[in-house]
């Protein structure tokens, strides 16, 4: 009985081993028959939860088993890990240039590809954490040469909008204008991607070139070409909505847009703090158009 | 004989310890949830008895509902109420274990992280839920709008914008009202409802101030602490700024953040002197008079102590407090609720700054969501519908006191009368620009608020060289947190192109393509070129430069077109 319950009693020491046992039997349970497609699933989870070395485990996972017909998907693990690698901790360039180029070698005209080699350009960029960043000029020549070589990707639309901000942000002399010539012959060229954020970049360089009414225009016509995310909230711009209220009124003078831009914010915003604002502006409008009518009539009796 | 039973003893009393609770735990379990019922769990931390009742009595009458019957058989709700201090090691044991209830309340005791990784783990998305009609409200004008649609706040805060998800339908909403004692104001003033605006309100302080309870102590006009005076400066004296979004409002967004309030101070547009910045101080000064001694040094329960045992007459608080000072005063005084004094439009002092009234909103709370380890996860759907429908949520709030989230949902009796204000005058200061000024602000307020003979001159003198010499150095190293941003920014642009090529590679249509492409444009692109613009007028501050919210000269010539014609056609106005 004694020799028994000592037994027992020395048997209750393993027992925080058996727990570490069971914990980790747990953590791993029906990982092992995960499909490649499952492990990249979950190694986007992990990334996105900052969980990179285990988002790292789960790209490499993906990467040994994917068999032959999986070939897109091994591709894409390995993009995973060139993220990770680019903005993950570490930030290695040199690491994610690795597995960016080796895409862009196994599978150089896909999608892929022209994302991998955007990815090269964009980690360049983030990594200089400048506003003006001094190899300005390089990922000027980067982001062109994206858009060359795979012109019709959507990895192109979105390098060519870098390519228009960096130099928004630069501002060497007559970059503006040239921003504006080159983003109005993409918008002639009848392209329907991305016309919202074109119009915006159009608003910017006219702005900061204190081209106040053309400003206005492109910002209506950015709104116009907003593309909402049905369940995001927070897609819809109130702030966009409001500027462009702002500068129909301040920098256009259009009172009669202006009055129906604030409606509408009104009307989709009931509960943004700043309705509080465009009452104050609707009421200074009218106030605005009292005086300039007095002085109008003043002139008129001079007369 | 007796030495072995002596020895044997820790064992037996281990051994029966052990056996009683485990026979405790199936018995509770059998009570529980019996055989042939559903049991829906709800995890919560709030410990007031109004919302253990709420809980309780929603439960029975959502069992009871006929549909419910038919759908699912008996169903019960159980709750587990968990004190704060120890919510957050509590859900995290539960979601480790696998045994979390089948709804949780959101949000508390654990950081934003970890959350975060909790929600998209172990929570079902509601995205769904968010975008369908709620199905209790069916009979009403609610009936066949989305459920996002039927809350106050469009559900905005019960969306992840990190995992683009709804995951949280929040069931009150909460802001801050001034409470007193009826039965010591009336005795004290003669008034049965204090006044609402600010110099009448300080009037009557004043006069309290000067009353003696009958021990010969003087009574305090309002009970504070470090906790409630944020309250007073946010919903009286922080709106007294409004003016100063046309004037430093550069980023035309209808907001000055602190870049903005940094930048216009450097460029002249506004200074320390200027009369909004003044009055803020100089309210909160006139204001702290009618404290109690010493407030600075108190918590948030010594003041409501001061209040409970009838020493002082008023205090702000939560709207979440309300039921609490209720139940304290039962038996002893009535409580009243009002607004915040706001100054008149007349008012000698701040009535020039005064153009509407103060932006009081309710924001949205009480969030829950559904976990994985729901058995019935259905079930567990049709009932945070139900709490959150018009007749359940009215209910809900009605019994815990607290402001429904659902549309047309009537405020509980004590607020009733002052409802929640969104449209008003709002904060458009901000000199919050980094550790070195905070510091230097929150020293000198404290200064401002305990020392009398501290003026609000010396204040804004010496915050505003403060400001202006040191304010650099916090807003360089607000540049290097903002380039941080530009590099997470950067990760969950991976994320979301990393899902949509694995999800939806060749359809640039398809809502995580969508998903991307916005945040892309308005959370990277465009928020960085705004900056950029911010960062040049830091560097380079110019007086020259237009006001925001000044008209162009193209802008008068058309005004005055317009007008011209607008009189050549209609005539002249008689």
């Amino acid at each position: 009985m004694k020799q028994g319950l000592v037994t027992y009693l020395a048997g209750l020491k393993s027992v925080p081993l058996a727990l570490l046992l069971i914990i980790a039997l747990g953590c791993d349970r029906g990982v092992p028959s995960a499909k490649p497609s499952e492990l990249v699933q979950e190694g986007w989870q992990r990334f996105r939860l900052g969980q990179f070395e285990q988002a790292s485990h789960q790209f490499s996972r993906a990467i040994e088993t994917a068999g032959p017909a999986e070939e897109s998907i091994r591709l894409q693990a390995i993009y995973g890990l060139a993220n990770i690698a680019a903005f993950g901790v570490d930030r290695n360039l040199e690491r994610a240039k690795g597995y960016f180029q080796r895409i862009i070698s196994e599978s150089p005209d896909s999608d892929l590809a022209a994302w991998a080699a955007l990815g090269i350009i964009r980690a360049q960029d983030v990594i200089s954490g400048s506003d003006r960043p001094a190899d300005a000029e390089k990922l000027d020549a980067g982001y062109a040469e994206v858009i060359a070589r795979y012109p019709k990707s959507a990895a192109a639309d979105d390098a060519f909008l870098f390519l228009q901000a960096l130099r928004l942000k630069v501002a060497k002399p007559g970059a503006r204008e040239k921003v504006i010539e080159e983003v109005t012959a993409r918008i002639n060229s009848g392209t329907k991607q991305r016309l919202d954020a074109l119009y915006d970049l159009l608003s910017t360089a006219n702005r900061d070139l204190n081209k106040n009414i053309s400003a206005y225009e492109n910002l209506v016509q950015a709104i116009a070409h907003r593309e909402v995310d049905p369940g995001n909230p927070n897609s819809v711009d109130a702030s966009a909505v409001f500027r462009a209220g702002v500068a129909a009124q301040f920098d256009a003078g259009d009172f009669a847009a202006a009055r129906k831009i604030y409606a509408s914010f009104s009307q989709k915003f009931p509960r943004d703090p700043r309705g509080f604002s465009v009452k104050m502006l609707m009421e200074e409008m009218d106030k605005k158009e009292a005086e300039m009518r007095k002085s109008l009539a003043g002139e008129g009796s001079a007369k | 004989m007796i030495g072995k039973a002596l020895r044997l003893a820790p064992a037996v009393i281990l051994i029966a310890a052990f056996s009683w609770a485990a026979i405790s735990v199936a018995v509770r379990s059998v009570a529980e949830a019996p055989p042939d019922v559903k049991v829906i769990r709800i995890g919560h931390w709030q410990l007031e008895g109004g919302v253990r009742d709420g809980f309780n009595q929603m439960g029975a009458e959502f069992a009871a509902l006929p549909e419910v019957i038919k759908k699912y058989g008996k169903v019960r709700i159980v709750q587990d109420a968990i004190p704060e201090g120890i919510y957050g090691q509590w859900i995290s044991t539960q979601m480790i274990a696998a045994t979390a209830p089948d709804i949780v309340e959101v949000g508390l005791g654990l950081p934003g992280p970890i959350w975060l990784a909790y929600q998209s783990r172990y929570f079902y998305p509601l995205t769904d839920m968010a975008n369908a009609p709620n199905p209790f409200n069916a009979g009403t004008d609610l009936a066949g709008m989305a459920l996002k649609d039927t809350m106050g706040d469009g559900m905005r805060s019960g969306y992840q914008e990190e995992l683009q998800e709804y995951t949280r339908v929040p069931l009150a909403r909460f802001t801050s009202r001034v409470f007193y004692n009826r039965d010591l104001l009336k005795k004290l003033t003669g008034l049965s409802a204090p006044p609402r605006d600010f110099r009448s309100f300080t009037a009557v302080c004043e006069q309290i101030s000067k009353a003696h309870d009958p021990t010969g102590q003087p009574y305090v006009p309002i009970a504070s602490s470090k906790y409630h005076v944020g309250m007073w400066i946010g919903n009286l004296f922080d709106p007294l700024t409004y003016s100063a979004v046309f004037k430093a409002d550069f980023n035309r967004d209808g907001f000055v953040g602190n870049d903005e309030t940094f930048a216009a101070i450097r460029s002249g547009a506004l200074s320390f002197d200027s009369k909004l910045v003044r009055a803020k101080y100089d309210g909160l000064k006139q204001m702290v008079r009618y404290f109690q001694a010493g407030f600075t040094g108190l918590t948030r329960d010594e003041a409501v102590f001061l209040f409970a045992q009838q020493r002082a007459v008023f205090i702000c608080t939560g709207t979440w407090d309300a039921g609490s000072l209720i139940q304290q005063a039962e038996g002893k005084f009535t409580v009243g609720a009002t607004i915040y004094p706001q100054p008149a439009q007349n008012d000698p002092e701040y009535g020039s700054l005064v153009f509407g009234p103060n932006f009081d909103p309710a924001g949205q709370g009480f969030p829950f969501g559904i976990t994985r380890f729901s058995k019935h996860p259905g079930l567990a759907r049709d009932f945070l519908l139900y709490l959150a429908s018009r007749a359940g949520n009215a209910r809900l709030n009605q019994i815990i006191g607290w402001i429904p989230a659902t549309l047309g949902a009537p405020l509980p009796p004590l607020l009733a009368g002052f409802e929640p204000v969104n449209t008003g005058m709002y904060t458009a200061l901000n000199t919050d620009l980094g550790g070195q000024t905070v510091v230097k602000s929150q020293q000198l307020v404290s200064l401002l608020q305990t020392d009398p003979s501290y003026k609000v001159d010396q204040f804004l003198t010496e915050f505003g060289q403060f400001y202006r010499s040191q304010g650099v150095a916090d807003w360089e190293e607000a540049q290097r947190d903002w380039r941080r941003a530009i590099t997470n920014n950067e990760r969950s642009l991976a994320v979301m192109r990393g899902e949509a090529l694995l999800r939806a590679a060749d359809k640039p249509s398809d809502v995580s393509w969508i998903r991307y492409r916005d945040y892309l444009s308005h959370r990277q692109l465009f928020q960085d070129l705004g900056h950029v613009r911010q960062v040049r007028m830091v560097v380079n501050p110019d007086a020259t430069v237009r006001a925001p919210y000044a008209y162009s000269p193209e802008a008068l010539a058309r005004i005055k077109a317009d007008l011209s014609h607008s009189s050549a056609t209609t005539g002249p106005t008689p």
